[in-house]
């Protein structure tokens, strides 16, 4: 065991034929981490912006990028196989390749979507000028980008991916991705200060204190569900959130109680500020700050900077999902999947956290193409006065739930996934963890409603017309 | 202030989910495809863009049977995109035998197609210049000096001839000749084959307007004569001689320069035109 995860161990043993070497060890970490998450999310990251595109166009009414498609990589793809014929002949068998009709559809479908604009845009990234102010604080500056994404990909490590695939099995999982993801923070402040513009600084400034700001919320929402789940630790947390039968759903953590939902929400609104995303892009805002601290960075600086952003919405969709809604498990009963061997079973889990973390990125999308940017005081202001607020209010009705409950019990170990124990609630109690703070909520919101505001027409038959 | 506070937390999450209800509303019907850009956008090169307005300035093209190489065109084009030479043909007619009209630095104004006096310029309602499109009638410059290339008449019959044929029913000299001469990769467009050529669709379209306007143009001086005699005779019988060119002059200065040296071609080349235009393309 060296705490690179059971995949890691079976193939450094299998590589070094016993007791693994650190040389095995390493063709081990490579071949399972690092080459995957680089294959896994480079393209998953470009291909969001794409998916962005897509969806702005789609929500704005317009048809978005449908021209590029697949064909430009692809003959790219020809020329390197066939790099020992002459071009002509090269160009004649791709032309009959492409002439199949399955695949002139795929790339007929493929230039609809747009799919080959991301390469484009690589390319473009790639061949424009690199270019440093003559302001700019050089090794600050060049620095920035690497860590702001190397702060997007460290998170990664702690995040379970199946029963088998995690990179750091470790007691503090949760405490190490909230930490790590500060370094962000840093990049971005480096990026403003190093540019030598009062843009970027402006940006730059704006970032940390957002991004300060927002790590409360975001860390008393983990901390509400590391009260509940009584460990910091990812894989045990995924593993609690585990219920036998067909209905796994209901053993996910945002069912569990309201107040746990509160706290899933909080996550991802702090989450969406987090990532700079639209409603929460001051840092970077295009119309008052010229992209903030972006503002001095070109060609593949810039594109390093888009990546950590994309790589981190993908990263906080995937805490979300391993925190609030079951990890990797699927919602429909996980005994199927569980049984079988480690090379299905690793993929089906894999992809299983992929829908659910692309159900995330998708929501963030529709947020961003719907809802106007905030100022600054409001976007302090929706920190420190409403989202704290709501995630202390949980986090007390959270330790009284499990006052309530009185104690735990151990769920059944299956499989890998090891039921960590968890609180003790009789189906009644499931009922009452719900009804009671729904009730009181319900009747605070009415009560808000008749002071405050229009009561709504139901509920206003319902008091007896009185507004 | 708590009750204020969950108002302030109500509201806002009411007013987060109207906006994403209709904004997802907005995404559903553009996936869909009903109403919306997805239907309502064209996407033009791929499929054909309609013709908007009657008065749709498209191509700038010549009929070389009407043109009398006055130069009219090119004095008053703005730009200087005419190129024409002209010579005697057995009638002792003025007849283009070069008529380039260089359409990258055509502005479409449609100043030469009004200064015009024999009609032989007119604009077509189409507007397709994509070299890659089927109807490929476009000359393009590979190099500066394919400018100055002259056509002739049996040269364009032959380069209108080739370019409508499928590439590669072509033999290999007729290949290499029409290359040297069109480039479908469209470094420089600089005419529609010099002399200018209409569809078989668009002549007729041209000589119906051009019909149009002459009728419209005989019924505008015919009305503006007989109201110059009802002036002329509601006025006096006695100083005659001196307000009746006067009263003739003015209302039918537009009509009178074309009429008169536009009729006697406009006349003889009509049916001339015609004939001539069928066959050859």
């Amino acid at each position: 065991m060296n705490g690179f995860g059971y995949a890691v161990d079976a193939l450094a043993a299998w590589l070094a034929g016993g007791e693994p070497g650190w040389i095995a060890l390493t063709i081990a970490v490579l071949a399972v981490w690092v080459v995957p998450i680089l294959l896994l999310v480079f393209p998953i990251a470009a291909l969001g912006q794409i998916l962005e595109r897509k969806i702005a166009a789609a929500i704005q009414r317009r048809v978005g990028p449908s021209s590029a498609g697949l064909d430009g990589p692809l003959r790219f793809g020809f020329r390197v196989l066939l790099f020992f014929l002459p071009r002509a002949r090269q160009d004649r068998i791709f032309a009959a390749f492409c002439n199949l009709r399955p695949v002139r559809s795929l790339l007929l479908v493929s230039r609809r979507l747009g799919l080959g604009q991301f390469v484009a845009d690589g390319i473009k990234m790639l061949g424009k000028e690199d270019i440093v102010p003559t302001g700019a604080d050089g090794i600050v500056f060049r620095l920035a980008p690497y860590l702001a994404l190397a702060g997007a990909f460290l998170p990664f490590c702690v995040v379970p991916f199946g029963q088998h695939l995690v990179m750091l099995e470790t007691e503090v999982a949760a405490l190490f991705a909230i930490a790590v993801s500060g370094i962000v923070v840093v990049a971005l402040k480096m990026a403003g200060w190093g540019s030598g513009s009062k843009w970027s600084l402006l940006g730059g400034m704006r970032a940390v204190a957002q991004l300060v700001s927002y790590e409360v919320p975001i860390g008393l929402a983990v901390g509400g569900v590391v009260l509940w789940c009584g460990t910091m630790d990812l894989h045990a947390i995924v593993g609690q959130q585990y219920e036998p039968g067909v209905f796994s759903l209901l053993g996910w953590n945002v069912v569990q109680s309201p107040f746990l939902a509160t706290l899933a929400a909080v996550f991802f609104i702090a989450g969406l500020a987090e990532c700079q995303r639209s409603p929460f892009d001051m840092a970077e805002a295009e119309s008052e700050l010229v992209s903030g601290f972006n503002t001095e960075y070109s060609g593949l600086r810039w594109g390093l900077f888009a990546m950590a952003e994309y790589t981190e919405m993908l990263l906080i969709g995937a805490l979300l999902a391993t925190l609030f809604f079951g990890g990797y498990q699927s919602p429909i009963g996980e005994e199927w999947i569980v049984g079988l061997p480690v090379w299905l079973e690793v993929p089906i889990h894999g992809a299983i956290l992929g829908v659910k973390v692309v159900t995330v990125f998708l929501v963030m999308m529709w947020i961003r193409w719907t809802l106007p940017r905030f100022r600054v005081d409001q976007v302090m202001r929706l920190s420190w006065l409403v989202l704290v607020p709501m995630c202390l209010v949980s986090m007390f009705g959270l330790a009284v739930t499990l006052l309530a409950a009185g104690g735990t019990h151990a769920g059944e170990a299956f499989g890998r996934v090891a039921s960590r124990p968890r609180p003790d609630l009789h189906w009644l109690g499931h009922l009452a963890a719900w009804a009671v703070p729904v009730a009181i909520g319900a009747c605070l919101v009415v009560m808000a409603k008749k002071k405050h505001g229009q009561v709504h027409p139901a509920l206003q038959r319902l008091t007896g017309g009185r507004s | 202030m708590i009750l204020a506070w969950i108002h302030d937390v109500v509201e806002a999450v009411q007013s987060c989910v109207s906006g994403m209800r209709t904004t997802g509303r907005f995404l559903v019907e553009n996936l869909r495809g009903e109403g919306g850009a997805m239907s309502a956008t064209r996407e033009y090169p791929e499929q054909p863009a309609e013709v908007v307005g009657d008065r749709q300035r498209g191509h700038l093209v010549n009929d070389a049977d009407r043109c009398i190489v006055c130069h009219a065109c090119d004095t008053v084009c703005p730009v200087d995109c005419f190129k024409m030479d002209g010579e005697r043909d057995g009638d002792n007619k003025m007849r283009a035998s070069r008529f380039d009209i260089d359409l990258s630095k055509c502005i479409y104004c449609g100043l030469c197609v009004r200064a015009c006096p024999t009609d032989s310029l007119s604009m077509t309602r189409t507007f397709e210049m994509d070299p890659q499109h089927e109807g490929k009638r476009f000359l393009f410059r590979r190099n500066s000096k394919q400018v100055d290339v002259r056509f002739d008449a049996p040269e364009m019959e032959r380069l209108h001839a080739l370019a409508a044929q499928p590439r590669e029913a072509l033999s290999a000299e007729d290949r290499a000749w029409l290359d040297a001469r069109i480039d479908d990769r469209g470094q420089h467009l600089i005419g529609i084959y010099g002399l200018g050529f209409f569809t078989p669709e668009q002549k007729a379209e041209a000589d119906a307007a051009r019909e149009a306007k002459k009728k419209a143009k005989d019924a505008a001086a015919a009305a503006a004569k007989a109201k110059a005699a009802a002036a002329a005779a509601a006025a006096a019988p006695k100083p005659a001689s001196v307000p009746a060119p006067a009263a003739g002059a003015t209302p039918a200065a537009p009509a009178a320069p074309p009429a008169a040296p536009g009729a006697p071609p406009a006349t003889k080349s009509g049916p001339d035109a015609a004939s001539g235009g069928s066959p050859t393309p």
